[in-house]
């Protein structure tokens, strides 16, 4: 005969599999449509730039006045401008031109934007204040018109106009780096680097910033979309890429003379411009959703 | 009530004050003073470009022309436009209503669309109609004011002659900058909207509004939306900096005069003393309008008013 327990032993519950944050994301990325939409159409458009030199059927600076403003046809899939030029070829290159203002104007804002709120989160204080003030002043000019004053500064180009566009995005992250310093460095890993003797330089880049790398990312990609959309409409105004350089906002420019006669100038890079800003805005959206939903707005 | 609104203006006052001062460093402290980068380019000698320096004032000592150039603008002295000759403010201000007129009616845009936009996403959640209402405002986010503009006027303009395609003057010719720029806006708005109404409508109160039995359309309209819009109102401050910034391309586009317009061919001319007024005058508006949306958030919430912050 068996005793019965006067107690029922209770049973240990298997913990649930502990899932790998990337491969979660990966799967919230990969179930969101939209993001895959983006991340498609981006890496299309990445591709065609990337291989300009060798698929655009016509060199985009070659002048063929006898081509002048012609339509749609088999020999020009996009036309020709004013000068003759392919405008399909001119929008391959074009592509180069965006997508490296994008990755160059975020890389301004992102890389000093973080490091001043990795800075300002952790040490506090009068650095803090100073950090944070100093941005405060940065916002109080709307987004365009800061870049703006500093394309005057500056001088007007293509580069000048990465770096306008640049800074203008530095206050976004520090302020977005700073508030997740201050969340992240209440945690015990912190205190215990610390307790263990780690230097501060160590501790903020080995133990906070990969913990604080997720709303970066985020952040990063829906602020390529405005730098390229920013970038873009400063090359409209004149003030950025300069003539003969095929870049879509200047190339936007330069047919809105010949809009009646010959549209096609500038629907297609307009058309370039708007699947650019939106596959990277979906992907962002997309990211924002994996990584971090509480970002979500 | 009071109290708040001193408090929030005394805060505004050093803001201004230190965007002010931002606006003379970067103009001073950069390699080259502004009559060497007027000059240097159309390859003027080393005795005009001292002429322009000395009329500049630009060879008295920094801090001297910093309390010239603060006591200048109290005084509602922002100088003279290097081509024209006339004074910057009054170049400015004639230029300003134009602007304003076109913000306001693109946020008059913006609003609608946004908010029609979000609370019918939010109403049909997860419906077709939801994905149909965030595509558009992912598309307006995303589509550049230039091209849209120059889009509506090969539309409206040339091919059905319905509207004035440039120029200045009455409801028509305000009709397509307007939605131009409220369009681009309006995603924004709606996104928020949605996810803001979204949010409310869990909430308990209104699970007791429908337990009372108060039809939909009263739950959605007294309850809900009171409360989902609160947030919108920070977001509307913003977007006016977004409308302020946006007005630069579309008064290109559009040939209309403004502020926006003035600042741009200013840069390519070089006017220092014009885009210096007019980068200030637009930052001091957009910080105005912050302060206001801020007294404004604290009357529409109570919560916020009888705490006092």
């Amino acid at each position: 005969m068996t005793k019965r327990r006067p107690f029922p032993i209770p049973t240990r519950k298997r913990p649930p599999p502990r899932e790998i944050p990337p491969l979660v994301t990966r799967r919230r990325l990969r179930r969101n449509r939209g993001a895959l939409l983006g991340l498609l159409i981006l890496a299309l458009m990445a591709l065609a730039a990337a291989l300009a030199p060798f698929i655009a059927p016509y060199d985009p600076l070659a002048v063929a006045p006898e081509a002048q403003l012609k339509p749609p046809s088999a020999a020009h899939w996009a036309g020709t401008d004013l000068f003759g030029r392919d405008v399909f070829s001119r929008l391959l290159f074009g592509g180069r031109v965006s997508l490296l203002v994008g990755v160059v104007a975020v890389l301004i804002a992102s890389v000093p934007g973080t490091a001043l709120g990795l800075i300002a989160g952790y040490y506090r204080g009068w650095v803090d204040s100073l950090t944070m003030r100093v941005m405060d002043l940065m916002l109080s000019f709307p987004g365009i018109l800061l870049a703006l004053g500093i394309v005057a500064l500056l001088g007007p180009g293509l580069f000048n106009v990465m770096i306008a566009v640049g800074i203008a995005g530095i206050p976004s992250y520090t302020r977005l780096v700073r508030g997740s310093v201050l969340a992240v460095e209440k945690n015990l890993y912190v205190r215990a680097a610390r307790t263990i003797g780690c230097r501060d330089g160590r501790i903020l880049l080995w133990h906070i910033l990969p913990n604080v790398l997720a709303p970066i990312v985020v952040l990063s990609t829906l602020d390529m979309a405005w730098a390229i959309l920013n970038a873009s409409s400063l090359s409209f105004l004149g003030l950025g890429a300069q003539p003969p350089m095929p870049e879509w906002g200047a190339m936007l420019s330069e047919g809105r003379g010949f809009m009646r006669q010959a549209p096609w100038i500038t629907i297609a890079p307009g058309l370039a411009i708007m699947l650019t800003v939106l596959s990277v805005n979906l992907l962002g959206d997309g990211l924002r959703d994996a990584l971090d939903p509480r970002l979500r707005t | 009530m009071l109290q708040l609104i001193g408090k929030r203006l005394l805060a505004s006052i050093p803001m201004v004050w230190a965007v002010t001062t931002l606006v003379f460093l970067a103009l001073h402290l950069l390699p080259g003073d502004p009559a060497e980068l007027m000059l240097a380019e159309s390859g003027g000698s080393a005795e005009s470009i001292a002429y322009l320096r000395t009329q500049l004032g630009l060879d008295e000592p920094l801090h001297v022309q910093y309390t010239r150039f603060l006591l200048n603008i109290v005084r509602g002295d922002l100088g003279r436009s290097l081509f024209t000759n006339r004074p910057v403010l009054q170049t400015l201000l004639e230029q300003l209503p134009s602007t304003i007129e076109l913000a306001l009616f693109a946020m008059l845009v913006a609003l609608a669309l946004g908010t029609g936009l979000g609370i019918l996403a939010a109403l049909n959640h997860n419906s077709w109609v939801d994905n149909v209402c965030m595509a558009i405002a992912v598309a307006g986010v995303s589509m550049p004011i230039f091209w849209s503009g120059l889009l509506l006027i090969l539309l409206f303009s040339w091919t059905l002659h319905w509207l004035p395609a440039t120029g200045q003057g009455g409801m028509r010719h305000l009709l397509m900058p307007a939605f131009v720029l409220g369009f681009a806006s309006a995603g924004t708005i709606a996104r928020l909207v949605r996810s803001s109404l979204l949010e409310v409508l869990y909430q308990e109160y209104i699970t007791t509004a429908r337990a009372k039995g108060l039809t939909e359309r009263v739950i959605l309209t007294r309850h809900a939306l009171k409360n989902a819009l609160i947030p919108i109102m920070t977001v509307v401050g913003l977007q006016f900096g977004f409308l302020l910034g946006g007005a630069v391309v579309t008064e290109t586009v559009f040939s209309r005069q403004g502020i926006g317009r003035l600042i741009v061919d200013a840069i390519l001319w070089k006017d220092f003393p014009l885009v210096q007024g007019g980068v200030l005058l637009a930052a001091v508006i957009y910080t105005l309008v912050n302060l206001l949306v801020d007294i404004s958030y604290a009357f529409a919430d109570p919560r916020l008013r009888h705490s006092g912050l």
